[in-house]
C-alpha cells in the first residue's frame, strides 16, 4: 500500500468513485450494450469466472419501499477492485428511489439502477444498496438483472465476473 | 540513456534497409538513413558439461543443446574482440531466434516450471554513473523454464523506484527455491503482446551494481501472429518457434539507476538445453544450503547473496558453488566438467576450497571431477522430469532424418533521429546531429565539461550539471541538468524535468516519469511527435543452417538479401502504425469508456502503485495531447 494510511486510501476511493461516476453521467449515453456480460479479460480463459456479483431479492408491498443488497463475492485469493454494474428491472413494477454509496446513480435511466466503484482495498461482501418503490399491482414482479460493465482485479486488469439476479415481488401486506 | 538489451520497437514503419545505406557519422546524410548496424551469429550444436564448444551430438534424433552466439561489434562470427573506442554501430533494439519445429518435441511442454533450460553469457558494455558507454563486464544468467499462465501475474515496483524487478528475483511467494518471476507470469509480458498466450517461457535473473536484470526469453507458436508493442507480426509458419528476447520491462518509463547506457559492442552466448537440468535449489532447501547454491533469497531488499553479474541457481559445476546437490555429503563431487583429478582420498572430502589445497589450486572449480556418489549429480544424469527432480526432460531434439535445418535470428537496429549514426537510446542530443561526439570515451572535445551533455546541446558546456538532487530514490547518479533524478545520460529528455511534480522536490512518492510513448529513445517531453517514432533502423535477416547428421561444427549465419517483413518469404513494406486511441477526458486506459477501471488506476497512481497502460495510451500524468 507504499505507507498510505487507511484513512487516505478511504478519501480517495470517495473521490475515485465520485470522479468515475460524474465522468460516466457526463459521457454521451453509454450503453451498457445488449445483455452486456463481463467483457473478455485479457489474460484469463474466457469463461473462467473470478468473482460474482449479485443483487438481492425481496417482497414489498404496493406503494411501500424495499432495499436490496448488492453483493460482491469473489474467489478465494481474488481482489475485485473496481467493477461498474447496471441494475435493470421493469419499470411499470418498480421505480428506484435511492442508492449507495455515494456516487451511484439511481436514476440513469427510467429501468436502470448504475454502480461505478474502486477500491484499493477490494470488494467483498455488501458493496452499495438499492432502494426500489412498488409502482406496479400487487402480485406483479420484477427481475433485477445485474449487468456487469467492467469488473477488475487489484491491478486494475479486466477479470471474468459472473452476475446472478434478484428480483422483488409486490405482495399484499 | 538507458536501453533495454532487446527493448521492443514499438511503433512506426518498418523500414527493411539494406547495410550499405547506414550513414558515416561524420557525414549525416541529407536524407533520412539509420544507425550502423552489422550484428554478427553463429550457432552450433553443443555439449553444456563439458569445456570444450560446439561438441553437441548432431546425430538424427539425439537430444543436444543447442548454442546461439548473437554480436554487435565482434565481426561477422563473434570472434573479434572490439576496440571499444572505434566502435559505431548500434546495439539492437530486438532480437528473435526462430528454433526449428523439428527440433522441439512435445515432451518440452511439460518439463516442471524451475528446471535449468538454458544459459545466457554475455558480454556487455554499459555507461556507469552518468560515465563513457565503456565498462566492460561478463554476465551471465540461468534461464529457468518458467510459468505462461497469463491469469496469474506478477509486478515488478512501480517506475521509478529502486531496483523495480526485485519482486522478479526473490522467492516469496510462493517459497518453494524459484524466484517468484519464473513462478508466474510478469504482467508487463501481458501488456507488450497483447494478453496473447506464449507457447514457453524461460527467464533469468542476473543482479549487476546492486539491481536485479530479468531476461525473458518467449517463444510462441510456430505461425503465430503476435501484436508486439503496438505492432501485429505475423510469423512465418516455415521459421519455426519464435523466440523473442524482452530485457527489463520495455512497457515501463525509466528507472533511474547507476547503470545510465547499455551500448554497442554487446556479444551473447545463448544455450538451449537439449535436456534440462534439476534445479538444485528445490525442493526447498535450507537457508545455509541456498546460500551454498546461490539460490534466491525468501526476503526484499536484502538479496544480497547472490553473486554479482552471476544469475542464480550456479549451475551444478559451477566454480562458486558450494553446494552439495544430491545431499550426499560431499560438495559438488561427480561433475564431469572439467580437469578432472584424483578420483578417491581428500579431494573428494566436505571442503569448499579448490583441491588439493587453496595454496595449489587445481582449477578455480571447487572439488570437481570427484567420482560420483548417490543418485543424481544435479546435472542431466539420471534425471526424473519430476516437481522434485527436474532434471531429464526432453526440451530439444534432432530431427529423425539427417539434412539442413534453418535458424533465423530477426533483429533491429534502434532508431536514429537526427542521422548522426548515433542511436536515439545513446545519443544524449538526439535530436541535434553530433555525430563527433564520441559516447564511448570521456570526449573532451565534444563534451568540454564532461557532465554528458555534448555541447551541442549543452546549456552552459563549460559548466558541468552538477549532480542529481540528493533526495532522489535512486540516490547518487550522477550529473543531472534538470534535477529529475535522471542523469544526463540515462534521460530521454535530459533538459527537460520529469519529475511527476517538477515544481516539488523529488522523492519516494514524486519520481521521474520519463514516458516514451512511441519507445524511440526520446521522451515525449521532447519529442516533436512523441506518438511516431522518430528516425529509422535496420531491419536484418540471419540464417544459419546446421546439418543433422554430419559432422558437428559451427556455422557462421549469413544475411538473407531479400527477406519479408519479420524474416517471411514475401513482399517487402511497411508495416502499419496502429492508430492512437483518441483521448477522452476520464478515460484513462484508452478504453473507450469512462469508467471504475480508470477510477481505480488513479487510485493507484496516487498510492505509488504500477499503472500498466496499454500501448499507445497515455501515462497518468503526461501532458494531455
Amino acid at each position: 500500500m507504499g505507507g498510505i494510511a487507511l484513512s487516505q486510501l478511504r478519501g480517495l476511493l470517495l473521490l475515485a468513485v465520485l470522479l468515475s461516476v460524474a465522468a460516466a453521467a457526463c459521457s454521451d449515453s453509454e450503453d451498457s450494450g445488449p445483455g452486456v456480460a463481463t467483457p473478455t479479460p485479457p489474460g484469463v480463459v474466457a469463461g473462467e469466472s473470478l468473482a460474482v456479483i449479485s443483487i438481492g431479492t425481496a417482497d414489498v408491498a404496493p406503494g411501500r419501499s424495499v432495499t436490496v443488497e448488492l453483493i460482491v463475492t469473489p474467489r478465494e485469493g481474488v481482489t475485485v477492485a473496481a467493477f461498474d454494474v447496471d441494475i435493470v428491472y421493469d419499470s411499470a413494477v418498480l421505480k428506484a428511489t435511492d442508492c449507495t454509496p455515494a456516487g451511484c446513480n439511481a436514476s440513469v435511466a427510467p429501468d436502470t439502477v448504475h454502480f461505478s466503484s474502486a477500491s484499493l482495498e477490494g470488494f467483498s461482501g455488501a458493496a452499495g444498496t438499492a432502494t426500489f418503490m412498488a409502482v406496479g399491482d400487487e402480485g406483479a414482479s420484477s427481475v433485477l438483472e445485474v449487468r456487469v460493465l467492467a469488473c477488475a482485479n487489484f491491478e486494475a486488469e479486466l477479470i471474468a465476473c459472473d452476475a446472478t439476479n434478484g428480483s422483488i415481488t409486490i405482495v399484499s401486506q | 540513456m538507458l536501453i533495454r538489451l532487446a527493448a521492443i520497437t514499438m511503433s512506426a514503419a518498418l523500414l527493411i534497409v539494406a547495410l550499405v545505406a547506414v550513414a558515416h557519422r561524420d557525414s549525416p546524410a541529407a536524407s533520412a538513413v539509420a544507425p550502423p548496424f552489422d550484428p554478427g551469429a553463429v550457432m552450433c550444436f553443443e555439449n553444456l558439461e563439458t569445456a570444450a564448444t560446439c561438441d553437441g551430438n548432431s546425430a538424427p534424433g539425439a537430444v543436444s543443446d543447442l548454442r546461439a552466439d548473437f554480436c554487435v561489434g565482434w565481426g561477422p562470427a563473434c570472434t573479434t574482440p572490439p576496440n571499444i573506442a572505434s566502435v559505431d554501430e548500434s546495439l539492437y533494439s530486438l532480437a528473435v531466434l526462430f528454433v526449428p519445429a523439428g527440433f522441439v518435441p512435445a515432451s518440452a511442454a511439460t518439463t516442471p516450471v524451475g528446471a535449468l533450460a538454458g544459459y545466457l553469457a554475455s558480454n556487455q558494455v554499459l555507461g556507469i554513473l552518468n560515465g563513457p558507454c565503456s565498462t566492460q563486464i561478463q554476465v551471465s544468467f540461468t534461464l529457468l523454464k518458467a510459468s505462461v499462465d497469463t491469469g496469474n501475474v506478477i509486478q515488478p515496483k512501480a517506475a521509478g523506484l529502486h531496483n523495480p524487478f526485485e519482486p522478479l528475483a526473490v522467492d516469496i511467494s510462493p517459497m518453494n527455491g524459484i524466484p517468484d518471476g519464473v513462478d508466474k507470469y510478469p504482467a508487463f509480458l501481458n501488456t507488450l503482446f497483447a494478453s496473447q498466450q506464449p507457447a514457453a517461457r524461460l527467464l533469468g535473473v542476473t543482479k549487476q551494481y546492486g539491481q536485479w536484470l530479468p531476461v525473458n526469453l518467449v517463444f510462441f507458436a510456430p505461425g503465430a501472429s503476435v501484436t508486439m508493442g503496438g505492432r501485429t507480426l505475423d510469423f512465418d509458419l516455415s521459421l519455426g518457434y519464435p523466440a523473442i528476447a524482452v530485457i527489463q520491462n520495455p512497457t515501463a518509463p525509466e528507472s533511474p539507476g547507476p547503470i545510465s547506457d547499455f551500448c554497442a559492442p554487446q556479444r551473447n552466448v545463448l544455450t538451449l538445453l537439449g535436456s534440462s537440468s534439476n534445479n538444485p535449489c528445490t525442493p526447498e532447501i535450507p537457508e545455509v544450503e541456498r546460500l551454498r547454491g546461490n539460490c534466491p533469497l525468501q526476503k526484499l531488499a536484502g538479496a544480497n547473496n547472490s553473486s554479482q553479474n552471476v544469475g542464480y541457481p550456479y549451475y551444478p559445476c559451477d566454480s562458486g558453488n558450494a553446494l552439495d546437490e544430491d545431499g550426499d555429503g560431499t560438495i559438488n563431487d561427480g561433475c564431469p566438467q572439467v580437469n578432472t583429478i584424483a578420483e578417491s582420498g581428500a579431494d573428494c572430502d566436505n571442503a569448499t576450497s579448490d583441491e588439493p589445497s587453496p595454496a595449489t589450486p587445481e582449477d578455480s572449480a571447487i572439488n570437481d571431477g570427484c567420482p560420483a556418489i548417490g543418485a543424481s549429480e544435479g546435472a542431466r544424469i539420471p534425471g526424473t522430469c519430476s516437481a522434485a527432480d527436474e532434471g531429464g526432460c526432453v526440451l530439444l531434439q534432432n530431427p529423425p532424418s539427417p539434412g539442413g535445418q534453418t535458424f533465423t535470428i530477426w533483429t533491429e537496429s534502434y532508431r536514429d533521429a537526427d542521422d548522426d549514426g548515433i542511436e536515439n537510446q545513446l545519443d544524449v542530443c538526439s535530436l541535434v546531429a553530433n555525430g563527433d561526439w564520441n559516447p564511448h570515451i570521456q570526449d573532451i572535445v565534444n563534451d568540454t565539461d564532461g557532465d554528458g551533455l555534448p555541447n551541442v546541446c549543452d546549456p552552459n558546456p563549460n559548466v558541468k550539471s552538477g549532480i542529481n538532487p540528493l533526495t532522489c530514490e535512486a540516490g547518487i547518479v550522477g550529473d543531472d541538468q534538470d534535477k529529475d533524478c535522471l542523469p544526463n545520460r540515462e534521460d530521454n529528455c535530459p533538459l527537460n524535468n520529469q519529475l511527476s511534480n517538477p515544481s516539488a522536490p523529488p522523492d519516494s512518492s514524486n519520481l521521474p516519469n520519463a514516458v516514451d510513448s512511441d519507445k524511440d529513445g526520446i521522451g515525449n517531453a521532447c519529442d516533436p511527435s512523441a506518438m511516431s517514432a522518430s528516425g529509422d533502423l535496420v531491419s536484418l535477416c540471419l540464417k544459419a543452417t546446421l546439418q543433422v547428421g554430419s559432422p558437428a561444427t559451427p556455422v557462421t549465419a549469413t544475411q538473407d538479401p531479400n527477406p519479408g517483413p519479420g524474416c517471411a518469404t514475401g513482399v517487402v513494406g511497411p508495416t502499419p502504425t496502429p492508430a492512437p486511441v483518441p483521448p477522452v477526458w476520464g478515460d484513462i486506459d484508452c478504453s473507450g469508456a469512462v469508467n471504475s477501471v480508470d477510477a481505480l488506476k488513479l487510485l493507484r497512481w496516487k498510492a505509488g502503485l504500477v499503472v500498466t497502460q496499454p500501448l499507445g495510451c497515455p501515462v497518468i500524468g503526461a501532458p494531455y495531447p
